[in-house]
């Protein structure tokens, strides 16, 4: 019984290190930078002495060519939506670079203002912490000094699990949560130890206006771009099933005729494609042509 | 419940074989087999990595090495060349770029600079959005995915980097993030469903790979493969390896952890040699999301 008590706590004091982690990461700071980007032009390119490469996934037919034209469709159709947020984004985020402009260099303080506060809370609870270990062994053998521990395990298993779990999609409220109901049963309470840190450190200093404005423009930003992401998944989802063919077919064939679209339609020389193929896709340029903005 | 009996694969819950295939290494003139699907090793201690001694290493800038290597299949009937690179983490600083233009993706080598010691296309992508967590310079940029499968790497603001497997890491400290999959090594171990068909991943599917991984000295290894054969001989033939082939590759240049990138035709690498040269393997597409090594 023992055994399984102990093992337990060393599970969770191995966790709890990442919950103190997670405090510290308070820490850290939104850094805006932009890095200048040099053009590189052309060097020299291995690949040019290395021929080229023939397609993977089987040669398209008619049938094929037919199938993934139908899905090419529906994405063409499609495309105005995400083109859409696209544009969204591209305002929005317009507003978040005038935003940054006019909230000047009060961000900066703020972080810098912060980060000083924060160091010093992050010192204090890790401080607790190691208290909290040096007391751990003394606070096990109480609990198992009971003459019936399941319940006790049932309940330290159960917080483990509540904990491994938060943990695994990265929800840091409800690993938060279950670190608390950990602590709590070995006699700590983390957000106590967080008050007296802050009591001892000073309270953060409330955000000025102009990044209150700043913070909501760019979680705006974020939305759009994972509606972006959504609604490019949901559209190519749909395209596979409108072909008719398995999807990592769809995919695979979809590559061979991008690749011969980029290629200059079978005139540059490169030979990725069979020539069955490429004059396949030659007696049906017009079609193709049709799709060519989803091609990309 | 189906794809759990697909991949034990009898009523006995024998797994069924992976698909025949062997790997051989070009070696003093002659082929030297090192890998079978038949014995497939389920983990690579650093006793097989058979590979690292019979790569050519050149160096390249800021302590990276580099080198190629010939691997050929069964017989003659395909041949691939391995590009390999190794980066000690603490010779370079790593960032991740993105790239958009109109809304399509628009990273390429080019992008990546003249400062740039290593670049490669980064984790996996839609249409045109990068695929599972991104964090750029400190910021969130796209939400955490979970699967089983996927692996994240990160860079820390003290530029330690870590690829995490199945679960979404702490992002306290994390400078840069991006995930991807399937995950072909985690702690020396191969995974399950690389290891027979019917459990989740196409283990007979042929195509160009990159793959990224760590070493037991913290070093990040790269390995891309390309076409290796004259004049384009074998152009109706599926070319490249699978995904556990893949995994033996990276096993085998002594990779405790690794996952795979997007290959085919959004596969794109630089490496800069000591003397300044990239040496260029360029992709067909553009991909929206970019890993680039500079020199400290």
């Amino acid at each position: 019984m023992i055994r399984s008590i102990i093992r337990a706590t060393v599970v969770l004091a191995c966790v709890s290190t990442v919950a103190h982690a997670q405090f510290g990461g308070l820490i850290k700071k939104a850094r805006e930078k932009v890095e200048a980007k040099a053009e590189n032009k052309a060097e020299n390119k291995a690949e040019n002495a290395i021929p080229v490469k023939p397609l993977e996934g089987d040669p398209l037919t008619e049938s094929t060519l037919v199938a993934v034209l139908k899905g090419l469709s529906l994405e063409a159709e499609s495309k105005d939506k995400t083109k859409q947020l696209w544009t969204a984004i591209e305002a929005k985020a317009k507003e978040v670079n005038e935003a940054e402009r006019a909230a000047g260099d009060e961000p900066d303080k703020w972080h810098k203002a912060s980060s000083d506060i924060e160091s010093c809370a992050s010192r204090s609870i890790s401080e607790s912490g190691k208290i909290h270990e040096k007391e751990m062994p003394q606070k096990v053998m109480a609990l198992n000094s009971r003459k019936d521990n399941t319940a006790v395990i049932a309940k330290l298993n159960a917080v483990s699990k509540r904990m491994a779990d938060a943990q695994a999609k990265g929800d840091t409220p409800a690993f938060q949560k279950a670190f608390a109901d950990y602590g709590k049963m070995f006699g700590f309470d983390p957000a106590k130890d967080s008050a007296v840190a802050y009591a001892k450190c000073g309270n953060l200093p409330a955000k000025p206006a102009s990044m209150v404005k700043l913070d909501k423009l760019k979680a705006e930003v974020d939305q759009l771009t994972e509606q972006r992401r959504a609604a490019e998944a949901e559209i190519g989802g749909r395209a596979a099933t409108a072909s008719g063919i398995p999807a990592d077919k769809y995919s695979l064939a979809r590559e061979r005729l991008l690749t011969w679209n980029s290629e200059g339609k079978g005139k540059s020389g490169r030979r990725s494609l069979t020539k069955e193929e490429n004059d396949l896709f030659l007696a049906h340029a017009s079609d193709i042509r049709k799709v060519e903005s989803v091609l990309q | 419940m189906a794809l759990f009996a697909a991949c034990m694969g009898s009523a006995e819950g024998t797994k069924l074989p992976l698909p025949p295939s062997r790997l051989a290494v070009r070696e003093g003139g002659a082929w030297r087999e090192w890998w079978n699907s038949a014995r497939a090793p389920g983990r690579y201690p650093h006793a097989l990595a058979t590979l690292v001694p019979r790569v050519h290493w050149r160096d390249g800038a800021a302590g990276t090495a580099w080198g190629e290597l010939q691997l050929a299949g069964v017989g003659e009937a395909w041949r691939t060349r391995l590009i390999v690179v190794r980066i000690d983490p603490r010779r370079v600083r790593f960032t991740l770029d993105t790239a958009f233009a109109d809304g399509n993706a628009a990273w390429s080598l080019d992008r990546a600079g003249a400062g740039a010691v290593v670049a490669l296309n980064a984790g996996q992508f839609l249409r045109s959005m990068p695929w599972g967590w991104v964090m750029l310079d400190g910021a969130q940029f796209l939400k955490p995915s979970v699967a089983p499968l996927v692996s994240t790497l990160t860079v820390t603001t003290s530029g330690r980097v870590r690829l995490v497997h199945a679960t979404v890491p702490d992002s306290a400290g994390v400078l840069w993030a991006f995930q991807s999959y399937p995950t072909l090594l985690n702690a020396g171990t191969v995974p399950e469903p690389l290891r027979a068909p019917g459990c989740g991943v196409d283990v007979a599917h042929r195509d160009a790979r990159l793959a990224l991984g760590l070493d037991g000295d913290g070093r990040l290894l790269i390995a891309m493969t390309r076409f290796d054969a004259i004049g384009g001989v074998f152009d109706r033939v599926p070319f490249g390896l699978t995904t556990p082939e893949m995994a033996a590759v990276m096993g085998a240049l002594g990779a405790t952890d690794a996952v795979l990138l997007d290959g085919g035709i959004s596969a794109q690498l630089m490496v800069r040699d000591a003397q300044g040269t990239a040496h260029q393997w360029p992709g067909v597409r553009q991909v929206p999301l970019g890993l680039v090594a500079h020199a400290r």
